[in-house]
């Protein structure tokens, strides 16, 4: 039994995990046929799944919306998936801004609404989540407020001030897909184009006057501002040069084009599609959702878009690394439990390997569809160097799990993955968006795929090594969980792990003194970033030298190694936060403090382990005889 | 001595001196934050040691990035020195430091001899000079021929104050060969603004107007209300009324009501006139020294520089003092300039600096006058041993022997946003010497190399043309975009900045990464390779059995660097320079080990990891070259597989695998 217990362990997870494995069927309304639909939002390409999910986690920082938040979760609120609500923003505005899908915790923040910030049933308000037009009256404030926030930099914003400036990038996107279907949203297009024409007409007038230098009419001219640079391209246009180089145009385009009285405007589709879903009638939805992908599909050269869309609401879906994050703990704790008994318990040891096998397969294959729907090499954001960083630990640690099947290196996979998934998770929330355009420098497949996956390499291997340490030290606390055998293969770990983060940030941040030299004329220009990589190359040297020349010895290592998580937290995010150089791309609020912390424990536990006598020296050699050798 | 030289090789003083260095790097990345890049570059890592200002002394109070990598440098060596033995083990260490050497010594003379300056063209200019970002030139010009001028420069270096103890030291006299006379720099400044009398007097009377304006707005109190109703209808003088009223939320309405409630009442009145007075005054002196700032960034408005002037002397309570006159010159344009001195921009995105100096012209022994040379004036004229002169202070000119114009500067960007996806200019070389007369493209991540320099796109602005003007115009005229299409390609109005960089030692980065590289790789595969050998119980390292094939095979691992030296030489491309300068070496010592049948198993390992590395660029290179790289991996390849034939045709039939 205990020889196949880990395999079935392994299957039930896996036969779980399959079960999230697609887009769910259509059972009532077409919500995720509808979800399949291809869209261009700030530059990218895009399913109308995932644009709902991004504008609905920057709101209240989950994929689903609840529309009645203050009941409890027995008392069955009712829940909504994101496209369902994206929709009735984008079709009928003036229910979905009364949704209470808002959330603001902030207290002076909701001060400033004058919102109440207690839950009451009666008053139906859980005094976190409110509507859109809750939050109208005292809009005007609250602009005022947010231009004097976003004034300051980043590291300089209160709590209250970073909410403000969140808010309002929430409210900015809400805003933008409300404005998808232009003229069709009221599912009457010939109605609607009339209106709308002759909002075209005033910002005209507007625009005109406004170059002229003359007074103009400020509300004509930001609604056609708005439609024209903000709103959602929604119409694949013909006449595209090559396959690979589709063109979408917005409503505002879709609806110029008609008054040039130029035919078959995708408008119409989508005014069927609104039709249908205002009026309820849910066959009609489903065929006019249908017919609109169709007519995608057969133009010429779009095909593909829409593929990637489908891809990327299957990924959605799946969501790969946060499940694997969950797996990733249950393998943690299996194996954890395995140390108190290792012979007995080595079922228990290999279900967390197999385990842990299961959940890279499930990362590799996120990173795969990743690949496939961006056509980039693995790490381009913070985002992504979680994600990937969490990979490369797992792989380690299997590696060396095979080696020493003592299940430390299982133990650090699992936390690492675990750890840097859970961090990619927070990004996400943070960010709202996954997938991101790119700026011009960072646009090279080649340099992206060697110093950057280089670099992300060094600062996994370098956490790999801090974690192996931490268990040495947290073993070596009670003193019998470490004997003198594992101790020694501890530090045999440690040491190899190390050479390969020495190499790997060396080769790295030599890469990236190549991709500087060639895009700004400089090797090496003491930018943050390049310091934080250099400083984990030189600490990962001192670890090396320090060893070769009998500086340190076991425990000795096992700080520096801790230290080194230290200087690789630092450099992954630390140098973003202080808001200046070139790679300052990831601000995100709160991680100083974390840092800090992060730092902080990681100091205790140097302390801690200096507190503890040597295990090298317990066994009664000199330290001559001790002294490792230069490799 | 003996004791120093065993200090000097000791690894321990490697580790300290490690450890400091990590200090100083995240010492310096702090100080970024507060200094700007380049001050907290020169400061902390361009620098021997780092020096406090305690009172009027400079007190070091930390190495700098010189001394520690000067350290660092004489450590390495003496460690080789004395521990320095040939050996196929250690070789991978061995070539590691030597590539860390040539990294540390080739930035070092970077930060001793680069130099980078900028080239700003529009749409059709072109130009045989570029210019320094930051340092200025005090330069003489003279009428040569019609056409040409005939120029002596002083770069800033010469006559600007600097140095650990050289505050009150004054710069010498410059001369120079062709120069009928001597210069003398009486006074420098980093950053000033030069304000001409008149128009300080001409900004005094306005604000003065503008100040007896508000006076009579707000002169009684009974008037306070008729006066907050005609403010409140406009949109920016409402905002003020708000900040004196610190009242922001709210309708205009409420405000106007509140305001007449606050006026009706006497006792209120009054102060509340004061505060709204108040809160005017603050708000025009405010923009007044806006537009200061503004004029030292972005040129305009033309008179900012005299308005933050008087502003501020308004606000210290001297606006009188504007009619006086400063004379710091007693010729030329700045006669009469009064110089208002502003903090040094350290940092480049904050702006730029605009250097002066007040000369006197010596001719003879006899003076000739003095002149105040600035940024801000354009060229005086004075004649001096006969002939006409100008004088100038200008932005540090490099002049080249050819000529660059800008033909197009094309910005992309991502559909339906306006963020930038790609920004190229077009440029030709027109160089007299050489008749050349060539177009080339300059892109993000594709400098021009050219003459030693290289150019790299830095800034551009697209003016009236950029992406998204046809689809402006097309929807405010309802015509199709095809129609507009022509003027968004059209040339002219662009604008395109290269950062333009000169330095010698270039190729060292791209041969200290590959030495390192290699010898890291050596050294990790050789252990691992052994550690691996010994669990699948291959026989131990040394063969002792020469094969037939052998010879052939480090015949095959040669090949590559023939084929790479053929590109090298064919193209010049810096990276292909940099391997065929250190591969040939690596690759040598390893086929006479294959050669003589010993580490045939980690030949074999480092034969295969390489050519999978050299995969992404084979790739790259046929992408940009279009000259194919696959030879090299082929070649390696094939070494690969001579090698395990004859690794696992001698393999010791029956032996159970050895655990390690």
């Amino acid at each position: 039994m205990k020889k196949w217990l880990p395999l079935i362990i392994t299957l039930l997870f896996a036969g779980w995990y399959a079960g999230k494995l697609r887009v769910p069927a259509d059972k009532d309304w077409a919500f995720n046929d509808f979800g399949r639909i291809p869209v261009v939002v700030d530059g990218r390409h895009m399913p109308m799944d995932t644009l709902a999910r991004t504008v609905l986690t920057l709101l209240r920082e989950r994929q689903e919306a609840n529309y009645e938040p203050w009941k409890d979760w027995w008392e069955k609120p009712k829940m909504v998936t994101a496209t369902e609500w994206a929709l009735e923003a984008m079709v009928s505005p003036e229910i979905a801004d009364t949704r209470p899908v808002i959330r603001i915790d902030n207290p002076d923040l909701k001060g400033l609404f004058d919102l109440p910030a207690e839950a009451d049933k009666a008053k139906q308000t859980d005094g976190k989540h409110f509507s859109w037009a809750q939050l109208q009256p005292k809009w005007n404030e609250f602009i005022s407020e947010v231009r004097r926030a976003s004034a300051k930099e980043g590291e300089k914003q209160t709590p209250y001030e970073q909410a403000l400036v969140r808010l309002a990038s929430g409210a900015q996107a809400y805003r933008k897909m409300k404005l998808t279907f232009g003229p069709a949203a009221e599912g009457d297009l010939a109605a609607g184009l009339t209106d709308y024409e002759k909002r075209i007409a005033a910002w005209r007038d507007a625009f005109k006057a406004s170059l002229q230098g003359q007074d103009f009419d400020q509300q004509a001219y930001g609604w056609g501002e708005e439609q024209r640079t903000s709103a959602a391209l929604i119409a694949p246009r013909k006449g595209a040069e090559k396959a690979s180089d589709s063109k979408w145009a917005s409503a505002f385009e879709e609806a110029l084009a008609l008054e040039r009285g130029e035919p078959a405007s995708t408008l119409a589709g989508y005014a069927e599609i609104a039709k249908a879903f205002r009026t309820g009638d849910k066959p009609g939805f489903a065929a006019a959702v249908r017919s609109h992908l169709d007519s995608i599909k057969a133009k010429d050269g779009f095909a593909a878009d829409l593929n990637k869309a489908s891809r990327e609401q299957l990924l959605s879906f799946a969501a790969p690394f946060y499940y694997g994050m969950s797996i990733a703990v249950f393998a943690a704790l299996m194996a954890i439990a395995s140390w108190f008994s290792p012979a007995k318990l080595e079922w228990m040891r290999r279900s967390a390997v197999q385990l842990m096998v299961l959940v890279l397969v499930i990362h590799t294959a996120g990173l795969i569809t990743r690949y496939l729907i961006e056509g980039r090499p693995p790490v381009t954001t913070l985002y992504t160097s979680a994600i990937f960083i969490g990979w490369a630990a797992a792989i380690f640690g299997l590696l060396f799990e095979k080696i020493y099947p003592y299940a430390i290196g299982v133990v650090v996979a699992a936390a690492l993955e675990f750890g840097a998934l859970f961090i990619a998770h927070y990004l996400h929330i943070q960010d709202g968006a996954t997938f991101k355009v790119l700026q011009p420098v960072l646009d090279t497949n080649f340099w992206l795929a060697t110093h950057v996956v280089m670099v992300t390499l060094g600062y996994a291997a370098t956490f790999f090594g801090g974690f192996i340490a931490i268990i040495y030290i947290v073993r070596a606390a009670f003193g019998s969980h470490l004997t003198s055998d594992l101790a020694k293969s501890l530090a045999r770990m440690v040491y190899a792990i190390i050479c390969f983060a020495t190499l790997f940030s060396f080769v790295g941040t030599i890469l990236g003194g190549l991709w500087a030299d060639q895009s700004w004329g400089r090797f090496w220009g003491w930018d943050v970033k390049e310091n934080g990589a250099l400083m984990i190359v030189i600490w990962n040297a001192i670890l090396l030298h320090a060893r070769w020349g009998g500086i340190v010895r076991e425990r000795g290592l096992m700080c520096l190694a801790i230290g080194g998580n230290i200087v690789t937290a630092w450099s992954w995010f630390g140098v973003n936060n202080l808001g200046i150089g070139l790679h300052s791309y990831g601000f995100t609020s709160g991680v100083m403090i974390a840092l800090v912390a992060f730092a902080i424990s990681q100091v205790a536990l140097i302390i801690c382990a200096w507190s503890l006598c040597d295990p090298s020296v317990k066994d009664g050699k000199s330290k001559r005889e001790l002294e490792p050798q230069p490799a | 001595m003996s004791s120093l030289w065993k200090f000097l090789s000791s690894l321990r003083l490697t580790v300290w001196l490690l450890g400091i260095s990590v200090l100083l790097v995240f010492l310096g990345s702090l100080a970024q934050v507060h200094e700007g890049l380049w001050n907290a570059q020169v400061r902390w890592f361009k620098s021997w040691v780092i020096t406090t200002e305690v009172g009027n002394f400079q007190i070091p109070f930390f190495p700098g990035g010189h001394l520690l990598g000067g350290m660092l440098l004489i450590n390495l060596l003496a460690a080789h020195f004395k521990r320095f033995k040939f050996s196929f083990e250690k070789f991978g260490i061995q070539l590691t430091h030597f590539g860390i050497i040539v990294l540390l010594i080739g930035q070092f003379i970077t930060d001793r001899k680069q130099v980078e300056s900028f080239l700003g063209l529009e749409e059709g200019e072109s130009r045989n000079f570029t210019e320094h970002h930051r340092d200025a030139e005090l330069v003489f010009l003279r009428d040569k021929d019609a056409d040409t001028d005939e120029a002596v420069s002083f770069p800033e270096d010469l006559f600007k104050p600097q140095g650990l103890f050289s505050k009150s030291k004054l710069p010498a006299d410059l001369t120079h060969g062709k120069l009928p006379f001597t210069v003398r720099v009486l006074e420098f400044g980093m950053n000033g603004d030069v304000l001409s009398p008149a128009s300080v007097k001409t900004m005094a009377e306005r604000l003065k107007t503008a100040l007896a304006t508000l006076d009579g707005k707000f002169s009684t109190a009974e008037a306070l209300a008729p006066v907050a109703e005609a403010d409140i209808a406009n949109v920016e003088r409402a905002m003020v009324w708000r900040r004196a009223m610190n009242k922001l939320g709210g309708s205009n309405a409420e405000l106007l009501a509140e305001v007449k409630r606050e006026a009706a009442d006497p006792k209120q009145a009054t102060g509340l006139m004061a505060k709204v007075k108040k809160q005017f005054r603050e708000d025009m002196l405010g923009a007044f020294k806006q537009a200061g700032e503004r004029a030292r960034k972005f040129g305009e408005p033309r008179m900012g520089p005299e308005m933050q002037f008087v502003a501020e002397l308004e606000e210290a309570g001297h606006l009188a003092d504007a009619e006086k006159e400063e004379s710091k010159a007693t010729n030329g344009a700045g006669r009469g300039a009064r110089i208002v001195n502003r903090p040094e921009v350290k940092d480049d995105k904050m702006g730029r600096n605009f250097q002066w100096a007040v000369i006197e012209i010596i001719e003879g022994g006899k003076s000739l006058g003095t002149w105040l040379a600035s940024s801000r004036l354009n060229p005086q004229e004075f004649e001096a041993g006969g002939k006409k002169w100008r004088v100038q202070m200008r932005n540090e000119r490099y002049y080249l022997p050819y000529n660059l114009q800008l033909v197009r500067a094309r910005q992309e960007v991502y559909q339906g946003t306006s963020q930038a996806k790609e920004f190229a200019s077009r440029v030709r070389i027109l160089n007299a010497n050489t008749k050349e007369d060539r177009a080339t493209d300059i892109t993000m991540n594709n400098p021009l190399r050219y003459s030693g320099l290289t150019f790299y796109q830095s800034t551009m602005g697209q003016g009236e043309r950029g992406p998204g003007t046809a689809a402006l115009l097309s929807a405010l005229s309802g015509r199709p975009p095809e129609d507009f299409v022509g003027m968004e390609e059209k040339e002219g109005g662009r604008t395109s900045g290269f950062q333009v960089v000169q330095n010698p030692s270039m190729l060292a980065p791209y041969t200290g990464c590959l030495l390192v590289g290699f010898g890291m790789l050596w050294q990790f595969l050789f252990h691992l390779t052994n550690f691996l050998a010994k669990r699948a119980g291959l026989p131990p390292p040394s063969f002792g059995v020469p094969h037939a094939l052998l010879p052939l095979c480090a015949l095959l691992i040669m090949l590559p660097d023939v084929f790479l030296a053929w590109i090298a030489i064919k193209n010049g491309t810096l990276f292909a320079l940099a391997v065929v300068a250190v591969t040939p070496f690596i690759r040598g010592v390893l086929a006479w080990q294959v050669w003589r049948g010993k580490y045939l198993v980690f030949s074999m390992v480092l034969l295969l990891v390489p050519t999978i590395l050299a995969v992404p660029f084979a790739l790259k290179y046929q992408e940009t070259h279009g000259a194919m790289l696959w030879p090299v991996s082929i070649a390696q390849f094939a070494a690969f597989l001579g090698i395990a034939y004859v690794v696992f045709s001698n393999r010791p039939s029956g032996s159970t695998p050895a655990h390690a």
